[in-house]
């Protein structure tokens, strides 16, 4: 092994290695890895020769581009679209898992609780799987174990006979009391879109509180948990609206962020236009979402009153599509985080900006694997890759 | 064709007036529920077309949201909304009288469904599956709606040429031959009345003769 290997600083997947060092110089170290590994992404240009591509030619460019490991198990020279998918699932696990590896101390633990959530996505996927009878083959294809239930655990989870035996199986698991309190009383099934907000309620609860036990680096965390909580909020808040949900939207917002849900819960019983632009004018977010919407629409001519008007009148309407403005946001919160990061270059911020860059990375050749094979435009491709 | 069956007597007579009648009359009432089924038919032919462009541009809506959810989502994430259904679509199937006619009425229900009833849970999720979702319930209720009037159409259809045939039947079998038959047996009562004639005037003549 030479030095530089030894330091850990061989480029490569396979090879990372943790330092060890839990203080300073670990954090330094990993956040300088992960910036550079952020860098090594796939780069803007390359999404707009891939939509150009055909399939097989995508799978080629990604197995250059540190998908190799995924995309070469399959047999064939062409492997289908669903295949690259599972790929890049799996790939995405990987990368994840290595930057667990790879932090140490209270990045490690601040690491660890953000990647927390793929747990609830791994548990929701298994419940369900188990109350469909779905093949343990199939359910395995689409879990992303990057959390802190590794593959094992899930393996063993997925191997139990029934629905009950997968619940009894996560009684170590930090959800576990909401699990149990939701399926109370046993029963072969719960109504799972509960369950589900319930689990992510819980998540961010925890979360927060974790951030403000003082560990270091938990307030530059708490800001971007509240920033991603008010945008999951105001989203969910629109698509209720155009799901003509008369019930109170309490039940489906996360606490902790910087608007309280009760402004939200104001904010959905509000009727008229006017009155919505005039409480939209004092909204937290707006200074986002116009930015959003001046990316959707760029040019001079796109001022914050026209933003407004975009917003409200979907609010009216109870109008879809709201997915463009959910990309466009996307967009501006990963820009944000990034400038954010460089303000706090040996903080968890870069960590976060990689993860999410990483995960917009697989949805972003998803979307043009099956944009591409679905035959779509690549004008309409290019709306919906993060770039 | 009914002369071996009936006799040539006034009561055979009067027996086929009664079948013309009653022929003639089925005839014109079986015409009628033909004519009332066929403007049914043109109707929900009608319904029918409109029904079917309507169902074509709400396949190329869903497909479309679709092919933009698979792409936000991948096929796996939509694997794991399309599990979390929990609440399956009833169709009840109910029938309404047309000319006596029993035609089918689906009634769905739960097809479409509040965002919180969908089943999967609305945080961990994004609202390309709720475009995707809503393309495929209206979608869902548009083909219940067309299977109701394919089905109406292919009863009235096999009704009306049912009809069709009777009527025809009727029309150019049934009551021609009930006149052939009428008229025949009024000839033969035309010519027995002469043959009685003739026998009684020759027997009147043979008892005159000294």
């Amino acid at each position: 092994m030479n030095d530089r290997s030894a330091m850990g600083l061989r480029s490569g997947r396979g090879n990372w290695v943790n330092t060890g060092a839990p203080g300073p110089t670990g954090t330094i170290y990993t956040c300088t890895r992960l910036r550079i590994r952020a860098r090594q992404l796939i780069p803007r240009g390359d999404y707009l020769r891939m939509i150009r591509m055909s399939v097989p030619q995508i799978a080629r460019f990604i197995g250059e581009h540190g998908y190799a490991r995924e995309i070469h198990i399959f047999p064939g020279s062409r492997p289908d679209i669903d295949r690259i998918e599972v790929a890049l699932a799996r790939n995405l696990a990987a990368s994840f898992r290595e930057v667990r590896e790879l932090t140490t101390g209270n990045l490690k633990t601040l690491t660890d609780w953000y990647l927390h959530r793929w747990d609830i996505v791994n548990v929701m996927i298994l419940l369900r799987g188990k109350h469909k009878e779905l093949p343990a083959d199939r359910i395995r294809e689409i879990l992303v174990p990057a959390g802190d239930l590794d593959e094992t655990a899930l393996g063993t989870l997925l191997a139990a006979g029934s629905f009950g035996e997968v619940i009894g199986g996560l009684t170590a698991w930090r959800l576990y009391p909401v699990l149990v309190k939701e399926c109370q009383p046993p029963r072969q099934s719960c109504l799972f879109a509960s369950l589900e907000n319930r689990l992510w309620q819980q998540y961010y609860t925890d979360l927060i509180r974790n951030c403000r036990s003082g560990i270091p680096g938990g307030a530059l965390f708490l800001d971007s948990l509240r920033l991603e909580i008010d945008i999951t909020n105001f989203r969910n808040l629109l698509r209720l609206r155009a799901g003509a949900v008369p019930a109170d939207p309490g039940d489906q917002m996360i606490a902790g962020g910087n608007i309280p849900v009760a402004e939200l819960a104001a904010l959905s019983r509000i009727e008229d236009r006017d009155e919505f632009v005039s409480a939209f004018r004092k909204f937290r977010l707006r200074p986002l979402l116009v930015e959003s919407y001046r990316t959707l629409h760029p040019g001079p001519a796109s001022s914050p009153g026209e933003a407004e008007d975009y917003i409200a009148s979907r609010w009216a309407e109870r109008k879809r599509p709201l997915h463009e403005m959910e990309m466009a946001v996307t967009r501006v919160r990963l820009m944000r985080l990034g400038a954010l990061s460089k303000r706090h270059p040996f903080s968890i911020l870069p960590v976060i900006l990689y993860l999410e860059r990483k995960k917009y990375e697989v949805a972003n050749i998803r979307a043009i694997v099956r944009g591409v094979g679905d035959g779509i435009g690549s004008e309409k491709i290019q709306q919906y890759v993060v770039i | 064709m009914m002369q071996g069956d009936i006799q040539a007597t006034r009561a055979g007579l009067q027996a086929v007036r009664r079948k013309i009648q009653i022929a003639e009359k089925g005839h014109r009432l079986l015409r009628l529920k033909r004519d009332v089924l066929i403007l049914e038919l043109i109707a929900i032919a009608k319904r029918s077309r409109q029904s079917e462009r309507a169902l074509g541009a709400l396949i190329g809506s869903a497909r479309e949201t679709l092919a933009v959810a698979k792409m936000m989502e991948g096929s796996l994430g939509l694997v794991i909304v399309s599990i979390s259904i929990e609440e399956m679509p009833e169709i009840r199937a109910g029938t309404r009288n047309v000319m006596g006619m029993r035609l089918p009425v689906f009634t769905a229900t739960g097809v479409r469904k509040e965002l919180a009833r969908r089943g999967y849970g609305l945080i961990g999720t994004t609202s390309v599956i709720d475009e995707a979702a809503e393309a495929y319930e209206d979608l869902t209720e548009a083909i219940i709606r067309h299977a109701e009037i394919l089905a109406a159409i292919q009863i009235l259809t096999a009704e009306i040429l049912r009809l069709k045939r009777r009527v025809n039947a009727l029309e150019f079998r049934v009551i021609p031959g009930l006149y052939a038959v009428r008229d025949a047996i009024a000839l033969r009562r035309d010519e027995m009345e002469r043959e009685e004639h003739s026998r009684i005037f020759w027997v009147k003549k043979r008892n005159a003769s000294p």
